[in-house]
């Protein structure tokens, strides 16, 4: 099949790429014009296209020949109102264009954002309550609420095969630094709620769960959740990264109820001095807080019923892929860079 | 009164918040080509209708008063239409990239006896109005020099001026990127100096990008006093001051945080007047940080806190039949000023 995937260059974009290549799709891989793809290894099964969704070049063309699209690509940079409208208005020519071709499967990254933190419970699954004032989630929640909504108008006009797949914290080699275990503070690593199971998903398993939602007829019209399900930590996660990556300083553990106390404080003393239209930074705003550090078991019935799909790798595997040896690296298994799981070193003694 | 918008970019989300902050003012429709940045921002806001053709916005919701927000490059069109269905028109900065049109625009509105307005929001800012009442009342004595300085990074990294994939509107015309701030200059030094009749410009390239120009400096003589208009890429950090030297004192205002600070002929000991300059200047900068914070937190608006008193001028003004916020002389001088800054680039 051949398969066009935007965001393809992204940390997301390459793993995917490399995934439906591995299953053997021709992919038709889509970056913005100025971008360096770089010694990406995709071979030949890969074709670059340029172009900005948001503006600029046609986006017909791409679809010759395509018979499924995965769509990855955000805007994550800028203030809100870019990282809304490049990702709504690139969306909308997408969708456009596609509405224009023979193109009826769409695969859609969205985002556990979109989800109502304030409602959720001790457990999500793929319906959790949805968010129903999307800002109140933030730029990147509105956008990722907006391209659902968007993707299911069209699938619905337009009679397309639509997937929404809402992977949890994506990590991977290069991007380990997760929002959900906690903050940085100088030295110190905060780490909030050390006990509970934050919905982490690897690279190379969300990857993998995108090319499974593409070979399964019955993901058509599905919204699932992808999480790995590996009931990792937040504190093994973060004594994992600080071995791996070298990480310097401390990890400092506080309790999940201390730090929403906090939070809770804070706004409390800004509703008091600033009046009801105060403003504090992300992390003190309730429902971008319980994003992040909720205690939840998320889980997907849809991908594992519906789509069959576990997770690839276990955590150790992915903890290796992350912080062992560059694939390719001269570095030895048991050299110096090996990544030593505190688990299997407690096994080992 | 009913307003609608043309245009739901990021400035449009301003000019939203100035009109709901009005007391009798509704916003009943917003246009924009895109119909899901249209719909996504009436639902943000609680605009009750959203249009993709602005024809039928005027048609169907008959609005007194339209704010256009959109690119330079259809004001023009978009004004016109406006004035046309009898409303009265709010327009962003620059109110047209050609004189002509603007001339056709003002001599429409006359007509039509309607006002245009063209968008000078940082006159407004409550440091730079302070100013203007401190040059009527004679507190300054007489201006001798203004000076208008912008300074921002507009060549980092993830700047949309410089966007290799999605070039910015204004990069392409005179002036590149600079040519989106110069209205700004233009109008803050006119309010002080009165009409131009020389100018000495550079334009200058200090570093690789798209942009055709990334520093400018003017120095212009006007009817009252002189002024230099500076925009730089370069210098840091970010500001945006206009500094007025009168025959009394010297005050500098900021259009980013709520400064003005003052120097000023004290009377007493020649030796202490700089210490008490000093100490009141520490003070006036010590409680523009604070009041920047304040305001911040308290999510009230920042630098556009202007355009949020224009708004409710022109509204007023509109509702009494008075004279507009910004007058017609205004925006002549402002955007002959405007072109003869982006004509000497051309020249460069």
């Amino acid at each position: 099949m051949k398969v066009l995937v935007t965001g393809a260059n992204g940390f997301l974009g390459r793993e995917v790429v490399a995934a439906l290549v591995a299953d053997g799709h021709a992919v038709r891989a889509l970056v913005r014009p100025s971008t360096d793809v770089g010694p990406s290894g995709w071979g030949n099964q890969v074709e670059v296209a340029r172009a900005d969704l948001r503006g600029g070049t046609e986006l017909e063309a791409l679809f010759a020949g395509v018979e499924a699209v995965v769509h990855l690509a955000t805007q994550m940079t800028g203030d809100d109102f870019t990282i809304f409208s490049g990702t709504l208005l690139g969306t909308e020519r997408l969708f456009a264009a596609m509405a224009a071709s023979s193109t009826k499967r769409l695969i859609l990254c969205s985002s556990f954002s979109v989800y109502d933190w304030l409602r959720v419970g001790a457990r999500l699954d793929d319906d959790g309550p949805l968010l129903t004032e999307v800002w109140q989630g933030g730029a990147y929640a509105a956008a990722k609420s907006w391209q659902e909504r968007l993707a299911r108008r069209m699938a619905q006009q337009h009679g397309w095969k639509l997937t929404v797949l809402r992977p949890g914290f994506v990590w991977g080699r290069g991007s380990d630094d997760l929002a959900c275990i906690g903050q940085r503070l100088g030295r110190w690593q905060l780490v909030f709620g050390p006990l509970r199971e934050p919905p982490l998903t690897h690279v190379q398993n969300c990857a993998d769960a995108f090319r499974a939602a593409l070979a399964s007829e019955a993901a058509a019209g599905a919204t699932v959740n992808v999480v790995d399900g590996h009931g990792t930590s937040a504190a093994r996660f973060a004594r994992e990264r600080k071995l791996g990556a070298r990480q310097e300083g401390r990890i400092v553990w506080v309790p999940l109820w201390a730090a929403r106390a906090f939070v809770w404080l804070a706004n409390r003393c800004a509703r008091l001095v600033f009046g009801e239209r105060y403003k504090l930074p992300s992390m003190f705003v309730p429902m971008r807080f319980e994003l992040r550090y909720r205690s939840v078991r998320a889980t997907s019935t849809g991908m594992m019923k519906t789509l069959g799909w576990r997770a690839l790798k276990s955590f150790g595997e992915c903890a290796r892929a992350t912080w062992g040896p560059e694939p390719g690296s001269d570095a030895r298994a048991d050299g110096p860079t090996m990544v030593k799981l505190e688990t299997e070193k407690r096994r080992a003694a | 009164m009913k307003a609608v918008l043309i245009g739901a970019g990021a400035i449009a989300r301003e000019h939203i918040g100035a009109l709901q902050s009005v007391r009798g003012v509704e916003v009943a429709g917003i246009c924009d080509l895109s119909p899901a940045m249209a719909e996504a921002t009436a639902e943000q806001f609680k605009i009750p209708r959203w249009f993709t053709d602005h024809r039928k916005m005027l048609a169907e919701l008959s609005p007194e008063l339209v704010h256009v927000t959109t690119p330079p490059g259809s004001h023009a069109r978009l004004a016109s239409d406006a004035l046309e269905a009898g409303a009265h028109v709010l327009v962003e900065k620059p109110i047209t990239p050609e004189l002509s049109e603007m001339e056709t625009l003002l001599e429409l509105a006359a007509r039509r006896g309607r006002s245009l307005v063209e968008d000078h929001n940082y006159l407004f800012n409550r440091p730079v109005a302070r100013l203007l009442e401190m040059r009527s009342s004679g507190e300054l004595g007489e201006v001798v020099h203004v000076h208008v300085s912008f300074h921002l990074a507009i060549l980092g990294p993830g700047s949309r001026y410089v966007d290799p994939n999605v070039p910015h509107p204004c990069t392409s015309g005179p002036g590149g990127a600079i040519a989106d701030f110069v209205s700004h200059l233009a109008y803050l030094a006119l309010a002080f100096t009165g009409p131009s009749h020389w100018l000495q410009v550079s334009w200058r390239k200090r570093s690789e990008s798209p942009l055709p120009a990334d520093e400018l400096r003017a120095l212009m003589d006007g009817e009252r006093a002189s002024a230099l208009l500076e925009f730089s890429s370069h210098a840091q950090p970010d500001g945006f001051w206009i500094e007025v030297h009168g025959t009394k004192l010297r005050a500098r205002a900021s259009l980013f945080e709520p400064l003005l600070a003052v120097e000023r002929l004290r009377p007493g000991a020649r030796p202490l007047v700089p210490v008490k300059n000093g100490l009141a200047m520490a003070l006036a900068h010590a409680r523009a940080g604070l009041g920047g914070l304040q305001r911040k937190l308290a999510g009230r608006p920042m630098s556009y806190e202007g355009l949020y008193e224009l708004v409710r001028r022109n509204v007023a003004a509109i509702r009494t039949c008075s004279r507009p916020p910004v007058e017609p002389a205004a925006i002549r001088a402002a955007n002959r000023l405007v072109a003869d800054l982006l004509r000497t680039e051309k020249a460069a």
